[in-house]
């Protein structure tokens, strides 16, 4: 992926090129505003990560500018700023995603593939599939190996939403965010029940299992 | 009923009780000059009246004994000189002998001295006359006279007066009545501007200001040292505010940046017990950083800038996803969850944090609460409100205790080495206030009982407390 970040704070900046090289992402680093609106119209990046606080030429003005002129790249916030409308004016803005800091790193990399393949094909099938796992969304039935598993209504949309991320991994906060709308972070361990619950119904008397957790980072539903 | 409210409205404004007052003044003033003038106009009329009768009868009586000629004739002698007066001569029997009047043996027998008689006291009088004042005498030899004058137009005059009396009184009372209606009425008026400004302040609104009539009253003039207090408690807020977000964001910067690095060198060694060590410097970093983000969330609740994005939010299908969401951690650790949802439950409000509300409260009994077996929430229209309630049946909280864990940073002993700030209920407090609503804590017996009361809208919150305040 080639990723512009826009941020003006050159440890930060560093620090995330640090972070995102791992996952085979070429980062470019423009300074401030401006150079960022120039760099970001040249529409040759697949990824825009945008501070929200820059100089010369804030971020939300800044990515309204790109979408107005037309440049749809998928864009995500970087932001100080961790209030309840915050996040709001950013997705108004034209933003796709919203991460206030500071955030794991892993947390950042989630984010970005998940951008990315949102980009790439937008998942229009009504039967996702992995390995002998069947999810039919318009039923929403859930079989494997032809067997019917009853879910809840929560288990079924967290088992959709990475049904349709197949091998990607999707954080803890993803599923608060997009599978509960919550954009706080309980105290409980909510979303780690209902992965064991669905891992129990799911993969428990069936090989392979499917669901994958990544400490400090998040789940993956795979075949391999 | 309604004209009572609206009276006990008027009479509890002060600009209409001091009219009601200088009303009742007038009104006694006016009681007191009409009373003189009555005395004064009645005595002169009577006055007159009492000397013709007392100069006719002295000449009468003059006459009497000088001719000789007895009261009958000398009655029927003085009348032939015309001089307007009435006379009734009776015999020692009680009959009539002579006179331009008669009058009956019981009307004789009570009249005395200076008297005022009508004609229904067994006078027959001619018809014009309505009164008449007059005095009697009794002879020796058993005769009766009687003299007097007539006295309608002292009559017409007593009327006269009390009409005139009625009228005034009236009118005065009508003015009065009115001016303090008007009075009151402006009153209100500017005061109801006053609380509705002063409520959407306390919303929230800080910058609104009362409006000027432009007149320069004694209202305009309270108005504008209000107005000056109130933008300088929006400037002292907004410096608040101001440095918040300052401090909030520089301590955040390098809180952040501190998270980086220790992110970044975990990455750099492999020996576990360094590993493990990062791992605890990120949980403290991390937690460092929640309690920031707790603080500016509660601030920003409390500030209640939020409530100019409230919606209808649908309380029944939120409480049974977070009732069916909180089952699995619930079920994990052998607690059962009963829910009792009345259907169709809406309120006016923001659905995120309403969200936060009811997760903070079921986070804390799985965080704090001990020996719970099962957890039970309760949902209900109570006229203009809804009752929610989370009971467990663990351990409870001591009813001493119970205020003190409403406090911010307020931790319990027992739940010191638990994770949390101590900002879940009064963050869960901030949000319950700004849906006009609050959080009780109550014994469950055994266990903790958490009562959220919440309103249906604002505007049923701003009728509640019109209310209150005209009872």
């Amino acid at each position: 992926m080639r990723i512009l970040l826009i941020e003006d704070d050159a440890k930060a900046a560093a620090h995330l090129c640090q972070g995102l090289a791992p996952e085979g992402h070429e980062v470019q680093v423009a300074p401030d505003g401006r150079a960022g609106l120039l760099a970001a119209a040249s529409g040759v990046f697949d990824i825009l990560i945008i501070d929200r606080m820059l100089p010369g030429l804030d971020g939300l003005a800044l990515l309204r500018t790109l979408r107005g002129a037309g440049v749809q790249t998928p864009a995500l916030f970087l932001t100080a700023l961790g209030g309840l409308d915050d996040r709001l004016e950013g997705l108004r803005a034209g933003g796709d995603d919203y991460l206030v800091k500071p955030f794991a790193m892993a947390e950042l990399a989630a984010r970005v593939a998940a951008l990315a393949r949102r980009n790439a094909a937008p998942p229009k099938a009504t039967t996702l599939c992995i390995a002998d796992l069947e999810l039919d969304r318009i039923t929403r039935t859930v079989r494997r190996g032809g067997q019917k598993i009853e879910l809840k209504p929560r288990e079924y949309e967290v088992l959709e939403y990475l049904m349709l991320r197949p091998g990607q991994v999707v954080t803890r906060t993803m599923l608060l965010e997009d599978v509960w709308g919550f954009h706080f972070v309980p105290q409980t361990s909510l979303v780690e029940a209902h992965i064991s619950r669905l891992r129990g119904k799911v993969d428990n008397g069936f090989s392979p299992a499917l669901i994958h957790t990544y400490r400090g980072a998040g789940y993956k539903i795979d075949a391999v | 009923m309604r004209f009572n409210t609206l009276l006990r409205q008027f009479v509890r404004i002060s600009g209409f009780r001091l009219a009601l007052r200088s009303l009742a003044l007038s009104l006694g003033g006016a009681c007191l000059v009409f009373v003189i003038i009555h005395h004064a106009a009645e005595s002169t009329w009577r006055g007159q009246i009492d000397s013709n009768v007392s100069g006719a009868l002295t000449d009468l009586l003059g006459d009497l004994q000088t001719n000789h000629q007895g009261l009958a004739w000398n009655v029927r002698a003085t009348m032939a000189e015309g001089n307007g007066l009435f006379y009734a001569a009776l015999a020692p029997d009680g009959s009539w002998e002579a006179g331009n009047f008669r009058l009956t043996a019981p009307a004789a027998a009570r009249w005395k001295g200076m008297e005022t008689l009508r004609p229904r006291d067994g006078l027959s009088l001619p018809p014009r006359v309505d009164a008449v004042r007059g005095t009697a005498v009794r002879f020796p030899d058993g005769e009766a006279l009687f003299i007097a004058a007539d006295a309608t137009a002292l009559r017409s005059l007593d009327q006269l007066i009390s009409r005139s009396f009625l009228a005034m009184f009236g009118t005065i009372m009508a003015l009065g009545l009115l001016s303090s209606y008007l009075a009151a009425h402006a009153v209100q008026r500017r005061v109801d501007a006053f609380a509705t400004t002063i409520r959407n302040i306390m919303d929230g609104d800080l910058s609104r200001r009362i409006e000027l009539s432009g007149s320069g009253d004694e209202f305009d003039r309270l108005a504008t040292g209000m107005n000056a207090m109130l933008q300088r408690i929006q400037e002292l807020m907004e410096n608040l505010r101001q440095v918040t977000n300052d401090i909030s964001h520089d301590l955040r910067s390098p809180l952040a940046r501190l998270r980086e690095h220790l992110e970044l060198s975990r990455a750099r060694f492999s020996e576990p017990a360094l590993t493990d060590m990062f791992e605890e410097a990120l949980a403290q970093t991390d937690q460092a950083l929640g309690i920031f983000a707790a603080m500016l969330r509660i601030a920003e609740v409390e500030a209640g800038a939020r409530r100019a994005g409230f919606g209808m939010v649908a309380l029944s299908p939120l409480l049974t996803m977070l009732a069916e969401s909180y089952e699995p951690s619930f079920d994990a650790n052998g607690i059962t969850v009963e829910a009792d949802i009345a259907p169709g439950l809406a309120l006016h409000g923001d659905k995120e944090l309403l969200a936060q509300l009811f997760t903070n409260l079921l986070d804390n009994i799985m965080l704090h609460a001990e020996n719970v077996s099962r957890v039970s929430i309760h949902a209900a229209q109570a006229g203009e409100r809804i009752e929610v309630s989370i009971a467990d049946n663990g351990c409870g909280i001591a009813a001493g205790q119970r205020a003190r864990v409403m406090q911010r940073f307020a931790r319990l002993e027992a739940s010191r080495h638990r994770p949390g700030y101590g900002l879940g209920l009064p963050l869960a407090s901030a949000i319950a206030a700004l849906h006009g609503g609050r959080i009780r804590l109550e014994d469950n017996g055994p266990g903790l009982k958490v009562c959220i009361s919440l309103r249906t809208s604002l505007g049923a919150m701003r009728l509640g407390e019109d209310h209150a305040r005209v009872q």
